[in-house]
């Protein structure tokens, strides 16, 4: 008697038992798999590049709750989707992904990808409509976990570049760790670099005479360092800073000059460039070459055919600045 | 200093060009003045001013020791250590001087007409330098040319009380007692250099240019193998002098040893050490074979020194270039790292139309001036042609450096048009002295109309060149100097003729008084911005904090007298980040700011009611990057813009941009103005809806004429303890809430206990 309740309270308790683990592995499944997702991550992990994902695998991991942060590129890589920039991009977010492995502590950071040829679905749900974008999904529980409004936080490619450094620090100052990208360092290269630095070095003293009669060579300085100012007084760096199209378009018409004063198109700027060396090598041949014609009739004629192109084409310049300006108020011929 | 030739005749000619000169640069930069009133212009002079009168009224000692709470709030700014204070001293010995001899002019005369007296000090200072170039006619039109040269007119009009007013003046006058140091060999005008250097350093940050150019001229020389013991004696003199006394300014003090900016000098100043040593032992063996091994030394020597200073730079001993600076070199650079350089306008690259509205024919004959300079290449010659070459880069790389290459334009297409008018009026020796004579009488009645400044030049030319004139060439005929002469002459005059009316129309506003014309022609002054600083000094309590951004700082605290949180001098990013995010955050989160920042007024520039396009919202973009910089969680530029990525202020305007304090502050009641229909906004053309906005957390304290300015007082806190907005509503929700509940009572209870309760509502 004693026995048989003592086995029934046995069973009861492992009953008890089984209940409760079969209701604790329940919960588990729900409410503790950020250390299942961690250990799925963990598990496709490789070595020098982000984590490949599917459109499952991205369900999964982006599900709450989370307790590491997460960088998903989204990027379109096959060849008939023409996105260079997601290739480009692809080796940036590889080499981000691999400095932080390095630096790894363990179940703070992944950095994930999920193409579209394996997530379809996952880009019509978020509605992406350009590629490569990167969202960074921060730790919902845990330690570290960031409130954020909405799911996730797209990282602004725009704004940051396409650089693996520009990544490597955004994500240093959004999950408060500390990497910093790691190039692998190419010995190979060096050593050709050296090769070939060497080589030059040999080159250059085999034909010394020759490169020094070039550095030397007054004419060459000149027109480098004419060429050199001409460029930089004609909006050159403007254009290297700003990144304007060659020419515009309006009206289905091309268009040379850009509208308004602080615009411009590059083929503008060239024909500027262009016209200031012309007049300034006009001026210069009136004054170098003439005085030694011997001829008077000779030097009469090319003076005033001269002097003539010098003054069309200063007067080209001001009605080009005249485009520009439409209330300046001075011109010469034309 | 003035050099003065054998011939008594010329020199007093040259005096009375160059003095006329000099009144012309004088008085071409007072269109300012004189169509608005003796006023301090812009943003950074009303600082200068303000610390001048410190200077003036408290002594030096007190100046240097300034510490100004009326920045920054609550840091304050230690005002002698962190600015160069060459102007203001300047300005204040010019004010002592005065006085002492019974002038008795106020200190803000002084300041007002300081970059133009200056101006007049750069022609002559341009006259020695081209004078060194090539010959005194070459010298007087450079003078003429930099006196009147947008370029520099743009940063020396009257009113202008800036650092760059003095500075262009030190610099070509530096360069000048260099190109002489080095031409003489003297280790007086070495040090004379160095003496101008020194002020240049307390006047203006871009004397960095000084010293990376001069030593890099002396490398140049060297690699061309020009090195020469005057080069020895100059540089060393210089270095020594200048940096010793460079290091007395508060705000240099030690950086000369520590930073990269100047390690190109020091490393130079080794090099040269070096290169005298091994001449020296030269000069005393007579063995060929060594020479190899004396070169094998300077150049170990010279690659042991540069590796010395890259691993002091890494190891940390040395600062790497700054931002500003670097910034040069990497473009892309400010706009990543350093918003608040890029976001400055003055910091923009320069498009191409920029150049020639400042040089005009200079700008086209500049390439021909550095052609002449080569075909001489004298020691000085190099020099104009680094110069040249650097100058032209930074330039395009930043608006506001315009103002070094103006100078250099200035030589070198004087020297050009020279070479050109020396050779076409340059007596041949066969044909007859009559035509030279026809030629210059011609031209002297045409001159009547020109311009005096070109007029002065030319006759000075035409006397020079006659003196000369022996080499082989020449001009045979004289209708063939009459065909290059007169379209130059021509040429010359329109120049004269640009300058000045860019001067008058570009360069000559004050930018805190404001012209426009109205329909008739006649001029109406917008006088907004007085109007409400004004209003701040005679309304509000002394110690009232008013929080604006950066840019106003100066002017309010210089006019209004009242305490800011940032200003001009923006040193501290942070700081400037969190009035950003006061800014463009939404009115809860934005009074946590305010009330820790102890802010009492706020104070917005609108510009949508009159076209004023340099208004705030135009400018919120840049609060909004550098808020978003120290602020990521708080801040995101792109709830800004439309999903079309477009920065919208109408109906399509996103709701953080409708709810940002900047949005409700600037368009705060502005449909009333309409006669309650949608408004609409001058500066961007858009639609305003009429809908009314309303502000919880700050009141609308006054708003001047032209809606320019607005100002808000902000709020007390709830006196029990509510949030505003809860507070804001109190009334009519009960009123609501009542309302509601009398009706439902009314259904239920009988009819006189609701009438009795509304009653009591109203």
């Amino acid at each position: 008697m004693q026995s048989a309740r003592l086995a029934t309270q046995g069973l009861l308790a492992a009953l008890l038992l089984l209940l409760g683990l079969a209701f604790s592995s329940t919960t588990h499944a729900e409410a503790a798999s950020s250390v299942q997702k961690v250990t799925r991550l963990e598990s496709k992990l490789s070595a020098h590049k982000a984590i490949r994902l599917t459109g499952n695998d991205f369900e999964y991991l982006t599900d709450q709750p989370r307790n590491f942060s997460l960088f998903v590129a989204l990027t379109a890589l096959a060849p008939e989707m023409g996105c260079v920039p997601c290739r480009d991009y692809e080796n940036q977010f590889n080499l981000a992904a691999s400095s932080w492995q390095y630096a790894a502590e363990k179940g703070r950071l992944y950095f994930a990808q999920l193409d579209f040829a394996d997530g379809r679905e996952v880009f019509q749900k978020l509605q992406i409509q350009s590629v490569p974008i990167v969202l960074h999904f921060p730790p919902t529980e845990g330690p570290n976990a960031v409130a954020i409004s909405g799911e996730y936080e797209a990282y602004d490619l725009n704004r940051w570049g396409l650089t693996a450094d520009a990544l490597a620090k955004y994500a240093s100052d959004a999950c408060k760790v500390n990497f910093s990208i790691r190039r692998p360092f190419d010995w190979s290269k060096l050593g050709t670099r050296v090769m070939f630095g060497l080589m030059g070095l040999g080159v250059v003293k085999l034909v010394w005479t020759y490169v020094a009669a070039v550095i030397t060579s007054r004419k060459l300085w000149t027109v480098a360092l004419i060429g050199w100012s001409v460029l930089m007084c004609s909006g050159f760096m403007w254009n290297r800073i700003r990144g304007p199209p060659y020419t515009g378009m309006r009206d289905n018409k091309p268009e040379i000059v850009a509208p308004g004063f602080q615009n411009q198109f590059i083929l503008e700027t060239q024909i500027v460039g262009i016209l200031y060396a012309a007049i300034s090598i006009t001026f210069v041949l009136i004054v170098t070459r003439i005085p030694q014609l011997s001829d008077p009739t000779q030097q009469r004629t090319a003076t005033y055919a001269l002097v003539i192109v010098f003054m069309v084409l200063y007067s080209i310049m001001l009605k080009f600045f005249k485009l520009k300006n439409g209330s300046y108020p001075y011109k010469m011929l034309l | 200093m003035l050099g003065v030739s054998a011939s008594s005749e010329s020199a007093w000619l040259r005096v009375t060009v160059l003095l006329l000169i000099g009144i012309l640069a004088f008085s071409t930069r007072l269109f300012s003045i004189l169509r608005f009133e003796s006023v301090i212009h812009e943003f950074d002079p009303w600082f200068n001013y303000r610390t001048t009168i410190e200077l003036v009224e408290n002594g030096y000692y007190n100046f240097v020791n300034w510490f100004d709470e009326l920045s920054w709030y609550p840091l304050g700014r230690v005002v002698g250590g962190t600015v160069y204070p060459g102007i203001m001293v300047t300005a204040g010995l010019i004010h002592k001087v005065l006085n002492w001899l019974n002038f008795p002019i106020h200190i803000r005369e002084v300041c007002v007409f300081l970059a133009p007296l200056f101006s007049a000090f750069t022609a002559v200072a341009a006259y020695l330098l081209t004078s060194e170039m090539k010959n005194s006619s070459a010298g007087l039109l450079a003078a003429a040319f930099i006196g009147i040269a947008p370029g520099y007119i743009s940063r020396s009009v009257a009113g202008s009380y800036d650092n760059e007013g003095i500075a262009i003046f030190l610099l070509v006058y530096t360069f000048y007692l260099w190109i002489k140091a080095v031409k003489k060999g003297s280790a007086f005008y070495g040090a004379m250099t160095a003496v101008f250097y020194f002020w240049m350093v307390s006047a203006w940050g871009g004397y960095v240019f000084i010293t990376n150019l001069i030593p890099l001229h002396v490398f140049a020389l060297i690699l061309m193998g020009r090195y020469s013991p005057r080069l020895y004696i100059s540089y060393s003199t210089f270095y020594i002098i200048g940096t010793i006394s460079s290091m007395l300014i508060p705000f240099v003090g030690f950086q000369p040893t520590r930073t990269s900016e100047h390690m190109a000098a020091l490393g130079i100043f080794g090099l040269v050490q070096i290169v005298a040593f091994v001449e020296l032992i030269r000069s005393h063996l007579s063995a060929n074979q060594f020479q190899t091994l004396f070169y094998g030394l300077i150049s170990g020597f010279f690659l042991l020194g540069v590796a010395g200073l890259v691993s002091l730079t890494v190891g940390g001993y040395i600062a790497p270039w700054t931002g500003r600076f670097y910034s040069l070199w990497d473009t892309g650079y400010a706009k990543i790292h350093i918003p608040i350089i890029a976001s400055v306008s003055e910091h923009q690259p320069t498009p191409w139309t920029s150049f020639f509205f400042d040089l005009q024919l200079l700008m086209v004959l500049f390439p021909a001036g550095i052609y002449f300079c080569f075909k001489e290449l004298r020691d000085e010659h190099v020099f104009v042609l680094l110069y040249a070459g650097t100058a032209s880069y930074f330039a395009g790389v930043m608006v506001r450096l315009m103002l070094t290459l103006t100078p250099i334009v200035c030589v070198a297409a004087a020297i050009a048009i020279t070479a050109g008018l020396e050779t076409f009026l340059k007596k041949t020796p066969r044909a007859a002295s009559v035509t030279a004579e026809a030629s210059s009488p011609g031209l002297d009645e045409k001159k009547t109309k020109a311009s005096k400044s070109v007029e002065k030049k030319k006759s000075a030319a035409a006397l020079s060149s006659a003196k000369a004139g022996s080499s082989s060439g020449g001009i045979w005929t004289w209708d063939a100097r009459v065909a290059l002469i007169v379209p130059l002459v021509f040429m010359l005059t329109q120049f004269a003729f640009h300058c000045t009316w860019v001067t008058s129309n570009a360069y000559s506003s004050p930018s805190i008084v404001l012209a426009s014309r109205k329909p008739d022609g006649s001029q109406h002054i917008i006088d907004d911005f007085r109007e409400a600083y004004y209003w701040l000094r005679q309304n509000t309590a002394e110690k009232a904090k008013i929080m604006s951004w950066w840019d106003y700082g100066y002017q309010i605290t210089g006019m209004s007298n009242r305490t800011v949180l940032v200003d001009n001098n923006t040193w501290n990013n942070t700081h400037i980040a969190t009035v950003g995010k006061a800014m463009s955050c939404s009115e809860d989160v934005s009074y946590d700011v305010m009330r820790k920042l102890d802010v009492d007024y706020v104070l917005v520039i609108f510009g949508g009611a009159i076209g004023y396009s340099g208004d705030d919202i135009n400018k919120f973009l840049w609060m909004i990057r550098i808020g978003e910089g120290v602020f990521p969680q708080d801040v995101k530029e792109r709830d800004f813009f439309t999903a079309r990525g477009e920065y919208k202020v109408d109906e399509q305007a996103t709701s953080t941009m409708r709810n940002s304090l900047m949005y409700k502050m600037s368009y705060y009641r502005f449909y009333e103005l309409f006669g309650g229909g949608p408004a609409h906004d001058a500066v961007r053309g858009a639609r305003i809806p009429a809908k009314p906005i309303k502000l919880t957390t700050v009141d609308e304290v006054y708003t001047t004429e032209n809606w320019i300015v607005r100002i808000y007082q902000v709020k007390k806190p709830d006196n029990i303890g509510r949030t505003l907005p809860a507070a804001s509503t109190f009334g009519k929700k009960r009123r609501r809430r009542n309302r509601k509940r009398s009706a439902a009572a009314g259904a239920k209870k009988n009819a006189a206990t609701a009438r009795r309760r509304k009653q009591q509502d109203e």
